[in-house]
C-alpha cells in the first residue's frame, strides 16, 4: 500500500533567463508508517522536492499522489482536506514561528483553519495536549516563541504539524540549526511519534548519521536525482553508486582509532551548477570511473539499486 | 496580541506624556470652552495687539481677538484636518502597499512606480495648485479640499514601509507554515502579515500626522489652507508672523501648541512601535 | 612550554559573565580541538586570544601567553605584530571575510604589502603561490576573480590563504567547514591537516563536530557554559571520557533539558540539571578541574565517570 507517491516530479526554475534543474524526475513510493531519508548535499533539490510534495511549488511535469489521490489536479475542497494528511516541519525553528503569536495560538492555529477538526470548546484541551506530547509544560501555551530555545521551539513547530493527525510528515532538516545535544532529542521524539500515531516521515537532511538513525529507506540526490535509494542497510552498508560511495567516506566517523585505517574516498571540486548540469551522467564531472558512455548517457535507476553506468557489483 | 501589547505599553512613560497631551488637545479640539473663556469672535481694535495682562494671559493679536481663546478655538480644525488626512493616507497606503507586496508582479511595478512618481511631487507645490483650483471654483473653502489634498499627496512613505514589510513578512517561515496548514489568503494577511506591517505603518503614520497638522498650518499660512471663519493655528501664526516686530505673543502661542502636538505624536509612534514587538517588550 | 598558554581566562559581557577561568594550551605542531555547543563560550576564547573580543565583551581576568609572553598585558601596537605574523585566524563564514569588491589576489596581498612592504607585483606573485598552496585549481587566473565567483569550498580556502599569508606559528580555525557540504568539508579537513604538516603549525580547530574531532585532533578541549570541563588526548577521550557531559555526547544520547542561559546559569557545576551523576555536592559546589594524569576533568565525580563502563 502506498500513502505518499512521488511520480517523476521535475521543477525547473527561470532564473535571470536560464533554466534552474532544481528536480529532474524524481521518483517513490512511501508506506504507511514508513520513513523515507533523502540525503544529499546543498544544490540537489532536496528542499524543492518537499516544496513540490507540499504543494507548495507547482511541478514542471510529474505528479504527486496522497492515497492515490492526484495532488495537483485537486479541486479546493478537496486540497483542504489533504492539508491535514501531509504536514511538514521546517528546519529553522526561530523563523518558522510567528514572533507576535502565543504558542498557544501557533499550535491551536490548525483547529482554527479546520474548525470542523474540533469543536471550539475542545481546543484548549488539544493544544494543552500536544503540548505535553512534544514534551512541553502545558502552561507554555501562555508564551511567546522567543521566550523558548532553539529545541524547545523545534518542539513547537513539530506539535503544530501534529495537531491535525496527519498521516504523512515532511521534514526539512528538522534539527539542523540545533545543538549536538538537542539533535538527539528530538530525533528521539520524531522516533517517538512514529510509535505512537504511526506517522510516516520523509526525512530531508543532509546529515547522513542522522537518517541513519531514523530511516528505513533512504534516497540519495544529487544534481535534482535520485541516484541510489535502498534500504538504510543497502545503502549504508553496501552503497553501489560513486557519489554514494564518496559522501559515505567523507562522513567523520567519531572514532579516533579508525584514523588512518580506512581509505578514504576523496571527490574533486564541489557540486557544479544546477543551471548548466553536465551531460550524461551529472556526476561525472567528479566520479573517478567516468568513461566516455557518461557522457553521452545518462544512466537510470531502472530497477538496480543505483542510476550508474559502472557501479558495485550488489554483493 | 494586542493585550500584550497594551500592557507593554501600560508601563512606559514615554507612552503616557504623549498620550497625556493629546488627550488634552483633544478635549480642547471637542470642547474648547472648558478651556477657554473668551470668545475668539470677539474683537474689537481697540484691544489691538494688547501684551499679555492678567485678563488675557497670551495678549491680543493684531484684530484684537484673545490669543489663547484663538488658539484653543484652533486645536479642532488643525487636529481634524491631520487627523482625517492621515486617515485618508493611511487607507491609500495600506491598500496600495499589501496589494504590492502580497500579489507582486506586474501590479507590484504599476503601483510601485506609482508610489514614486507621487513622492516625487513635492507636497507644498502640488497642494497650492489643488487648493488654488479648488478656491478659483469659488466655493471657498472648509477642511475637506486640505483633507483630500494631503491625503492624497502623503501616502507614499507609508505605503513604502508597508510594502516592505509585507514583502519581508511573506517570505517568513512562518507564513509557509500557514499555507501548508491550508490557510486562506486572508487569514494569512490579517493574522501574520498585516500586524507585521501595522507597527512600521503606525510609526510612519503617527509621524504623516504630525506633519500633516504643520503642513495644513503652511498652507494656511501661505492663505490657500483654511480661511476664516475657519481658526486654525497655520492661519494664526500667518497672521502673526507678519508683525513679529511688533507683538511676538500672537506668534509663539499658536506655534508652541503645534510643536507640542507634532511632538506628542512623534512620541506616541516611537512608544507603539517598542510595544508591538513582543521581542522588546 | 607550550606554544600557546591559556590560564584561567575570564571574559565578561556587561554583567554576564561568558568564560568563567578557561584554561588550555596549545603546543607547537599540534592540533587541539575545541569542542562546544553554541554559548559554550568556544568562540569568545579565540577571539579573547586573537585580542579582537567584540565590544561590550572585555577580558576580566587571567592570562594568555604566546611563547611564555603575555599577551594581554602588550600594548595594541604589539598585540597588532603577533596577530596575523605568530596567530591567524579563519572563520566560519568565508563570503563575509571576504570584501566583494576586491579582487581575491589583492585581498590575500594586502596583507604583505602592508605587513612585509611588498610591491603590488610580488604580493600579486606571492598570492598565486598561496592559491596553490591551498590547492586552488588555475590559481594563476582565478587571482583576478572575485570572491563571488568562488564556489563555498573555494572562497575557505581563499581566506585559509589569507591567514597562511605572513606563516603564522598558530592558526585558529572557528568552524572552518561548518558551512560547507560534507565531501567539500571533508576536503578542507584534509587540506588543514596537510597544512599544518608541511609548516609545522599549531592549529586550534573550533568546532561542534565529534566526527570533526576524531578525524584530526591531538587533543580536545571540550566547553560547556563558559568553562573547559575535559581535556585529554584524543584516543583517551573517545576511549574512556572523564565528563559526563563528554560521555553522554560520544554516547550520542539525548542529553535531557537544554544549554544553560549564561545569563543564568545553575548553582554549582553549571552541568548539574542535565547530568546523571549529578549528587547533592554539584549542586552547590562548582568543581575544580581534576588533574587525571596527562589529562584533566572539572567534575565531582571524573574518576568515577572515568571508570564507569556505562560511560563509554
Amino acid at each position: 500500500m502506498t500513502l505518499l507517491r512521488a511520480d517523476g516530479l521535475v521543477k525547473h526554475f527561470a532564473v535571470r533567463g536560464r533554466t534552474v534543474h532544481a528536480v529532474d524526475g524524481v521518483s517513490f513510493d512511501l508506506a504507511p508508517g514508513e520513513t523515507l531519508g533523502v540525503v544529499g548535499e546543498s544544490g540537489c533539490g532536496k528542499s524543492t522536492l518537499a516544496k513540490l510534495l507540499m504543494r507548495l511549488e507547482k511541478p514542471t511535469a510529474g505528479r504527486v499522489y496522497v492515497d492515490g489521490a492526484d495532488v495537483f489536479a485537486m479541486p479546493a475542497r478537496q486540497l483542504r482536506r489533504l492539508r491535514r494528511d501531509v504536514q511538514m516541519v521546517l528546519q529553522d525553528p526561530y523563523t518558522s514561528l510567528n514572533p507576535r503569536m502565543t504558542v498557544g495560538a501557533i499550535v491551536g492555529e490548525p483547529f482554527d483553519i479546520h474548525r470542523d477538526v474540533a469543536p471550539r470548546g475542545d481546543r484548549r484541551r488539544l493544544v494543552r495536549e500536544l503540548l505535553d506530547r512534544v514534551g512541553l509544560r502545558p502552561e507554555d501555551a501562555d508564551r511567546y516563541p522567543h521566550q523558548f530555545s532553539g529545541g524547545q521551539r523545534q518542539r513547537i513547530g513539530i506539535a503544530r504539524a501534529l495537531a491535525l493527525r496527519p498521516k504523512v510528515v515532511i521534514c526539512d532538516e528538522p534539527v539542523s540549526a540545533l545543538d549536538m545535544s538537542i539533535q538527539a532529542q528530538v530525533v528521539n521524539l520524531l522516533a517517538d511519534l512514529q510509535r505512537g500515531y504511526g506517522l510516516a516521515y520523509v526525512f530531508i537532511a543532509h546529515d547522513l548519521t542522522l537518517v541513519r538513525r531514523l530511516a528505513h529507506r533512504v534516497a540519495v540526490m544529487y544534481l535534482g536525482k535520485v541516484v541510489e535509494t535502498g534500504t538504510v542497510t543497502e545503502v549504508y552498508e553496501r552503497p553501489t553508486h560513486p557519489y554514494t560511495r564518496a559522501l559515505l567516506s567523507a562522513v567523520p566517523v567519531p572514532d579516533p582509532a579508525l584514523r588512518g585505517r580506512l581509505t578514504p574516498i576523496r571527490l574533486t571540486g564541489e557540486v557544479p551548477s544546477p543551471t548548466d548540469p553536465p551531460s550524461g551522467c551529472r556526476f561525472r564531472t567528479r566520479c573517478w570511473k567516468a568513461q566516455d558512455l557518461c557522457a553521452t548517457e545518462e544512466p537510470v535507476l531502472g530497477l538496480g539499486r543505483a542510476a550508474c553506468h559502472f557501479p558495485e557489483p550488489l554483493r | 496580541m494586542r493585550s500584550g501589547a497594551w500592557r507593554a505599553l501600560r508601563r512606559r512613560p514615554v507612552f503616557w506624556v504623549p498620550v497625556a497631551i493629546l488627550v488634552v488637545v483633544l478635549a480642547m479640539a471637542v470642547a474648547p470652552r472648558l478651556f477657554a473663556g473668551a470668545d475668539p469672535a470677539d474683537c474689537t481694535l481697540d484691544r489691538s495687539m494688547a501684551p499679555p495682562s492678567g485678563a488675557a494671559w497670551f495678549g491680543y493679536d493684531f484684530q484684537g481677538c484673545d490669543v489663547f481663546a484663538r488658539t484653543v478655538y484652533g486645536t479642532r480644525s488643525s487636529l481634524l484636518v491631520g487627523v482625517l488626512a492621515t486617515a485618508l493616507a493611511g487607507l491609500i497606503a495600506a491598500g496600495v502597499g499589501m496589494a504590492s507586496g502580497y500579489l507582486g508582479g506586474w501590479l507590484d511595478s504599476v503601483l510601485s512606480r506609482l508610489t514614486d512618481i507621487v513622492l516625487g511631487i513635492p507636497l507644498l507645490l502640488a497642494a497650492i495648485v489643488l487648493l488654488h483650483r479648488a478656491t478659483a471654483n469659488g466655493s471657498g473653502h472648509g477642511i475637506w479640499p486640505v483633507v483630500g489634498t494631503l491625503g492624497i499627496l502623503g501616502w507614499t512613505t507609508a505605503a513604502r514601509v508597508v510594502r516592505s514589510s509585507v514583502l519581508a513578512a511573506r517570505q517568513q517561515d512562518y507564513v509557509q507554515a500557514a499555507r501548508m496548514l491550508g490557510a486562506g489568503h486572508g487569514r494569512i494577511l490579517v493574522r501574520h502579515i498585516a500586524p507585521n506591517a501595522v507597527a512600521p505603518a503606525v510609526v510612519v503614520l503617527t509621524i504623516t500626522l504630525g506633519t500633516f497638522i504643520a503642513s495644513e498650518a503652511t498652507l494656511s499660512f501661505l492663505g490657500i489652507g483654511l480661511r476664516a471663519p475657519s481658526i486654525s493655528w497655520g492661519g494664526d501664526i500667518f497672521a502673526a508672523q507678519a508683525r513679529l516686530r511688533q507683538a511676538w505673543w500672537p506668534l509663539i502661542w499658536p506655534s508652541t501648541f503645534l510643536a507640542v502636538t507634532v511632538l506628542a505624536f512623534i512620541m506616541l509612534g516611537d512608544a507603539i512601535r517598542d510595544a508591538f514587538d513582543p521581542r522588546s517588550r | 612550554m607550550s606554544l600557546l598558554d591559556v590560564t584561567d581566562l575570564r571574559v565578561a559581557f556587561g554583567p554576564t559573565t561568558v568564560l568563567s577561568g578557561v584554561s588550555l594550551h596549545l603546543d607547537p605542531g599540534e592540533t587541539l580541538a575545541v569542542l562546544g555547543e553554541s554559548g559554550s563560550g568556544k568562540t569568545v576564547t579565540a577571539q579573547a586570544v586573537m585580542g579582537i573580543l567584540d565590544p561590550p565583551a572585555v577580558v576580566v581576568g587571567g592570562c594568555v601567553r604566546y611563547r611564555g609572553q603575555d599577551l594581554l598585558t602588550l600594548p595594541e601596537r604589539e598585540r597588532r605584530r603577533i596577530r596575523g605574523r605568530e596567530i591567524a585566524m579563519v572563520f566560519q563564514d568565508a563570503l563575509s571575510a571576504l570584501n566583494p569588491v576586491f579582487t581575491v589576489g589583492y585581498q590575500i596581498g594586502e596583507t604583505l604589502r602592508i605587513r612585509d612592504g611588498l610591491s603590488r607585483r610580488e604580493a600579486l606573485h606571492r598570492a598565486v603561490e598561496l592559491m596553490d598552496q591551498v590547492r586552488i585549481p588555475a590559481a594563476r587566473q582565478r587571482v583576478h576573480e572575485y570572491p563571488h565567483q568562488f564556489s563555498g569550498g573555494m572562497r575557505q580556502r581563499v581566506s585559509i590563504a589569507m591567514a597562511l599569508a605572513l606563516d603564522p606559528a598558530v592558526l585558529i580555525a572557528d568552524e572552518p567547514t561548518t558551512a560547507l557540504d560534507v565531501t567539500v568539508q571533508a576536503q578542507i579537513l584534509d587540506l588543514l591537516g596537510e597544512l599544518r604538516r608541511e609548516r609545522t603549525m599549531a592549529l586550534m580547530l573550533i568546532t561542534h563536530d565529534l566526527g570533526v574531532v576524531a578525524q584530526v585532533a591531538d587533543r580536545i578541549a571540550v566547553m560547556y557554559a563558559g568553562r573547559v570541563v575535559e581535556q585529554a588526548d584524543v584516543h583517551q577521550l573517545f576511549r574512556a571520557p572523564a565528563h559526563p557531559y563528554t560521555a553522554a555526547l560520544l554516547r550520542g544520547a539525548a542529553i535531557s533539558g537544554t544549554p544553560p542561559s549564561l545569563r543564568d546559569l545553575p548553582s554549582g557545576c553549571a552541568f548539574h540539571p542535565r547530568c546523571r551523576y549529578a549528587a547533592a555536592v554539584c549542586r552547590t559546589v562548582a568543581p575544580s578541574t581534576v588533574d587525571l594524569g596527562g589529562r584533566s576533568a572539572a567534575c565531582h565525580f571524573a574518576r568515577e565517570v572515568l571508570v564507569d563502563p556505562a560511560a563509554r
